[in-house]
């Protein structure tokens, strides 16, 4: 444990090589999670930003753009990578502010679960999209599609 | 005396608008909301100390919150208008052509922004983290970070701007808006 002088006085400051957490639990995958998503997300959102912004203009990123990109396999990944960990790291930060804010039980209980299946429903919602993109065939009929094959 | 009385009501009226949450010398994470109902005084005692004390920390801390909720805002708006794609181009086309326009095109700057910000703090926060003596240059860092922002944000204002006075820099501005 660190300690840092504050003002006239020593103090513990719990930062430094010890304060990453220990134990095994919820909490700490969460920790964990922040961190890692948080390094990849450095690279895959900025990058995102440079192509949808810089090395393109976004009035040309049309129908014929994406047709054209998710033709390659590698940026259907790409975007299925930046989508799950972008909204899985964003949902889980309004969960810890909801700890921060949201102290009574049922309330607590009723935000989080709203988070969760919030995040559910919008990670189904674009991986759909992602998966299914086929140009000149709507969601409806590729899905359709699927359930004549099973 | 007086001093440490000064100094506890600052952090108790910091408390909820903490730097970091609340760290347990025994149990770094997790428990938070009882570790909230202890007094300043007995998180002192404890070893909880906080790092911030309502300077630069905090500004960092609530910049970080602030622009991390605002992109999430707009990944959910983001999910809903690529969505749009799975029902033809005419509507995609059509939808995403907002985008195009010069008052979401300002609102664009702040997107571009807080991802900018958030992930460079971000960067901050880990070496904080996993660097022994990262805590000692935790302001210095943040102004690194403010740097890092501003210098990354102006080239890439300019691109997403031009357009709005006929100016492509991409060159592949879509004729309908040249």
């Amino acid at each position: 444990m660190a300690t840092q002088a504050a003002g006239e006085r020593t103090v513990l400051t719990g930062y430094g090589a010890t304060a990453r957490p220990t134990g095994m639990g919820w909490e700490t995958f969460s920790w964990w999670f922040f961190r890692v998503s948080g390094v990849a997300l450095i690279f895959l959102a900025i990058i995102h930003l440079l192509i949808m912004h810089v090395t393109n203009d976004v009035s040309a990123t049309n129908y014929q753009f994406v047709a054209q990109r998710y033709a390659n396999p590698f940026w259907r990944l790409y975007d299925l990578l930046l989508l799950t960990l972008a909204l899985f790291h964003g949902l889980n930060g309004l969960r810890i502010i909801t700890d921060d804010y949201v102290k009574a039980r049922g309330p607590r209980l009723a935000v989080i679960s709203t988070l969760f299946i919030t995040a559910l429903f919008f990670w189904l919602l674009g991986t759909i999209t992602i998966i299914t993109f086929h140009p000149g065939q709507t969601v409806t009929q590729a899905l359709l599609g699927f359930l004549h094959h099973l | 005396v007086a001093a440490r009385i000064i100094e506890d009501a600052a952090v108790f009226t910091a408390r909820r608008d903490d730097g970091v949450r609340p760290v347990h010398r025994h149990h770094p994470i997790g428990s938070t909301s009882d570790l909230y109902r202890r007094t300043p005084r007995q998180q002192q005692r404890s070893g909880e100390v906080r790092m911030y004390r309502g300077q630069s920390g905090q500004w960092s801390w609530l910049l970080h919150r602030v622009t991390g909720m605002g992109v999430l805002l707009f990944l959910l708006v983001h999910i809903v208008d690529i969505t749009l794609l799975g029902f033809g181009p005419t509507i995609y086309n059509d939808a995403i052509n907002v985008f195009s326009l010069w008052p979401i095109r300002l609102a664009s700057l702040a997107l571009i922004g807080s991802v900018l910000y958030h992930a460079f703090n971000g960067a901050r926060i880990i070496l904080i983290d996993f660097w022994a003596s990262g805590y000692k240059y935790q302001q210095a860092m943040f102004y690194i970070v403010l740097g890092l922002t501003i210098v990354s944000f102006i080239p890439m204002a300019y691109y997403v701007l031009a357009p709005i006075f006929h100016v492509c820099p991409q060159h592949n501005c879509a004729p309908a808006i040249m």
